[in-house]
């Protein structure tokens, strides 16, 4: 399935918003990082992979705008049996979040 | 202030879409399928990246990754009210931690508050990996 195939389903709106991303990995990723992006992206059963492209798509217009509520989470802190909600710290401290992953 | 790494679902695993620089810096996983799995993978990160900011797992459902749409990294500042300060665009290239600072400086600033030198000095991840040559 060529690049093209894949995104031939999407609305021109959903393109319109991936277009960014896209350049961008255009022209940041090492030839070989996109032919495996490739690889990956069709190796997706259609559902997930439709999934993970809306996502890309919408993430700028659906992510927590600057000046709206941060959604409220608890989580397990690592190395330790405390869990951490967000909205603990209201009123308290302002929070800086830092999302990654080791890859 | 208040610093959390959140460690959310891997975003270059090498049973999905392995990228060049994490085979340069052998940081070679596959995709946890169990929150143990999760834990152990962010364990093995804050050690060698010696991250001294505490740090919280997402489930597997990912369900503050969702929420944040923050897949594969991205920061923000929340404010004392609850509500989003500022907003990094998406990793790896949007991740940049000086913008951040900056906007942490502003906010307290606007407090009438100094950033306290502990804050100033804590270690931040400095890129991400997907992007650089180190994780996170």
């Amino acid at each position: 399935m060529t690049f093209q195939e894949m995104l031939q389903h999407l609305s021109p709106t959903v393109k319109a918003q991936l277009q960014p991303f896209l350049d961008i990995l255009q022209l940041r990723l090492s030839p070989t990082d996109w032919k495996r992006m490739l690889t990956f992206l069709g190796s997706l059963d259609p559902e997930r992979r439709a999934a993970l492209i809306a996502f890309l798509a919408q993430r700028e217009t659906h992510a927590p705008a600057v000046g709206t509520e941060a959604p409220d989470f608890e989580l397990l802190r690592l190395g330790s049996d405390e869990r951490v909600r967000l909205s603990g710290f209201r009123h308290h401290k302002p929070v800086a979040l830092i999302f990654g992953s080791f890859s | 202030m208040a610093f959390f790494v959140i460690y959310i679902r891997e975003a270059h695993p090498t049973d999905e879409w392995l990228v060049e620089s994490n085979e340069y810096d052998n940081v070679l996983y596959t995709q946890p399928t169990t929150l143990e799995e999760r834990t152990e993978v962010a364990s093995a990160c804050a050690l060698r990246l010696d991250l001294t900011i505490p740090m919280l797992i997402d489930d597997l459902d990912d369900s503050t990754d969702r929420q944040y749409y923050a897949l594969p990294d991205r920061l923000y500042l929340v404010g004392r009210d609850g509500h989003i300060v500022y907003r990094s665009l998406p990793g790896p290239f949007g991740f940049i931690v000086a913008e951040l600072e900056k906007a942490i400086e502003g906010y307290l600033a606007e407090e009438g508050r100094v950033p306290a030198r502990a804050s100033r000095g804590a270690r931040y991840p400095d890129r991400c990996s997907s992007g650089g040559r180190r994780g996170l």
